[in-house]
């Protein structure tokens, strides 16, 4: 019980915290902290996908791409307004993601991680060549709101904010119900869970679809937040591997890890990173090998297992497991 | 009425005759243990009844329903539950998470939830003698623990016919009297039983009919204590000349 009244406290604490931010911080930290917001609900999205039910997804940015595109092309080609253009990033990547499950779930394993890939790629090509609907290398242009840069910046704030919130309450409610048991069972074996009971294609395909619908309504407040988008910027590959490098940082599998995850690796790449420009996919590469060899359950193990359990000898055990 | 009833069913794996024409039924509250050497396609006939294969050909009927050909999850769903050869635990969940899920999507799956389930969860560990362990993870069981969560999941799906493919494999002497016992508990409480089993105590100890299997066919059929008289049997075990010095012709 008292655990309990911790944890709400801090809850209602940090949630304060970020609610005044933007009144007194400059507009700097404020678009930071947006950053650092949707990174929070991509991290979060991929997670239900990839960290529970062990699907390994490197074309989660098929669906961020999907879901601007399809908020620009609703407000620029349609004249429709922002919201309806908001439920299009949701919608529309979510019947993607339904269409991609027949195709993908055929695959498993390593052959499933170059799949996803592919269908990132796919996606890019032909969104670059669709050029009557997309316009192409040309990218789109959103409309401009007839706002204050300042204003502008708490908007959107709140936007994603609010959608991380949203979108972390959904996460932990879904792995705490019956479908989380059902993604957990298909992550640790899919013979397994299937003979117990558990329609396997069915509860990835539901998952699969879930992860896409938070990622898409991320894609379409990012375009009209960023309010120039083009294939290679949308669609860049290194999106979904920020999102799965930020997951394991943080410890896959869980609700809070993604999180750390996201906010330490937001964080180092803001100070450090200005530094290192060529070199950072390099330090990026590196950072997961390490977290995968040596801390393969991330910060949450360390975390969980608190300061008596992190000692030389675990790193070494953590490495063995993976026979080096 | 027959609670399971397997049809002409054959099986082969490219030029492999795994299965050949396998005829055979199953009692409501019977157990049957199911013997033969190596290879002889016991784990596959478990494979094919369980819906991870499809039969080549054959039918397969559960209370009055055609199931050949269903996925395993639905054929799961129906009543049967089994367990595997190689343990199949969810490992990064603990014990009782475990049990859960077998609940969670078992025939009763509709009856509950994620806190009942662990609850009634607690109580099948509690049976099988891991009430001590519900919150260990299964890498820090014993193989003999394993076996037993391995018999709790699929317990936990409310089975009316339990698939048992060789649960007491590897099993110390006092192990295998406990898992006797268990079977026999659950057979008392209504469940049918097919076991795939190699010690013979065991399958003396429980089973009330046993089929033999040798190079995909049935070769015998009966009470335990005429089958292990039966020369083919023997044959198949032994080989013939044992079986001639036996005195069997």
């Amino acid at each position: 019980m008292k655990s309990w009244q911790t944890k709400s406290l801090t809850i209602l604490v940090v949630m304060a915290g970020l609610v005044v931010i933007p009144f007194f911080a400059s507009g700097y930290i404020t678009r930071f902290l947006t950053a650092v917001f949707m990174y929070l609900i991509l991290t979060q999205a991929w997670n239900l996908f990839g960290g529970y039910t062990g699907y390994i997804s490197f074309g989660h940015v098929a669906f961020f791409g999907v879901g601007a595109y399809s908020t620009a092309i609703c407000m620029t080609k349609l004249n429709l307004p922002f919201h309806i253009g908001l439920a299009a990033s949701a919608l529309v990547p979510t019947i993607v993601a339904l269409g991609l499950s027949f195709i993908l779930f055929k695959l498993r394993g390593h052959y499933f991680v170059m799949g996803s890939l592919a269908i990132a790629e796919v996606f890019r090509e032909i969104v670059s060549n669709m050029t009557s609907v997309t316009e192409g290398g040309m990218g789109i242009t959103m409309p401009l709101l007839p706002w204050e840069v300042e204003t502008l910046n708490k908007v959107f704030y709140f936007l994603m904010l609010i959608t991380a919130v949203v979108t972390a309450i959904t996460v932990l409610i879904t792995v705490r119900s019956r479908y989380g048991y059902a993604f957990r069972a298909i992550r640790d074996g899919e013979l397994g869970a299937s003979a117990i009971g558990i329609n396997t294609t069915l509860y990835k395909t539901f998952s699969l679809c879930l992860s896409a619908l938070f990622v898409g309504i991320t894609g379409g407040i990012y375009a009209y937040w960023i309010t120039y988008i083009e294939p290679n910027n949308v669609f860049n590959a290194q999106i979904s591997i920020l999102m799965l490098v930020m997951v394991y940082l943080g410890g896959r599998g869980t609700i809070l890890g993604p999180i750390l995850g996201a906010s330490v690796l937001e964080l180092l790449s803001e100070i450090f990173w200005v530094k290192f420009l060529t070199i950072h996919t390099a330090i990026l590469g590196i950072m997961i090998v390490v977290v995968v060899l040596f801390m393969p359950g991330g910060i949450m193990e360390l975390v969980t297992r608190g300061r008596a359990g992190i000692s030389w000898q675990w790193f070494k055990q953590n490495l063995t497991r993976y026979k080096v | 009425m027959a609670l399971l009833r397997i049809e002409n069913v054959s099986m082969s794996f490219g030029g492999l005759q795994a299965l050949s024409d396998i005829s055979f039924e199953i009692a409501e509250r019977e157990v049957v243990a199911l013997i033969g050497p190596n290879g002889a396609g016991k784990t596959t006939l478990m494979n094919v009844i369980n819906g991870v294969y499809s039969p080549n050909k054959g039918r397969i009927w559960f209370k009055d329903t055609q199931i050949t050909d269903w996925p395993p999850h639905a054929v799961g769903r129906v009543g049967i539950g089994r367990t595997f050869q190689i343990e199949e635990p969810f490992k990064n969940m603990t014990t009782l998470e475990n049990i859960a899920v077998g609940f969670l999507f078992g025939a009763a799956r509709r009856k509950v939830r994620v806190k009942g389930a662990l609850e009634e969860g607690g109580e099948i560990l509690r049976e099988l003698g891991l009430g001590e362990k519900l919150h260990l993870s299964v890498n820090q069981l014993t193989t003999g623990e394993r076996k037993r969560l391995e018999l709790g999941k699929a317990l936990s799906m409310r089975p009316d016919l339990l698939l048992l493919d060789e649960v007491m494999a590897g099993l110390n002497h006092r192990e295998i009297e406990d898992m006797i016992n268990f079977v026999k508990r659950v057979h008392q409480s209504g469940v049918s039983v097919v076991i795939i089993e190699h010690v013979m105590k065991a399958i003396m100890a429980v089973s009330e009919r046993v089929v033999v299997l040798h190079h995909g066919s049935l070769i015998a059929d009966g009470p335990p204590e005429n089958v292990v008289n039966d020369r083919r049997v023997i044959e198949a075990y032994l080989g013939p000349r044992y079986a001639a010095a036996r005195g069997f012709r």
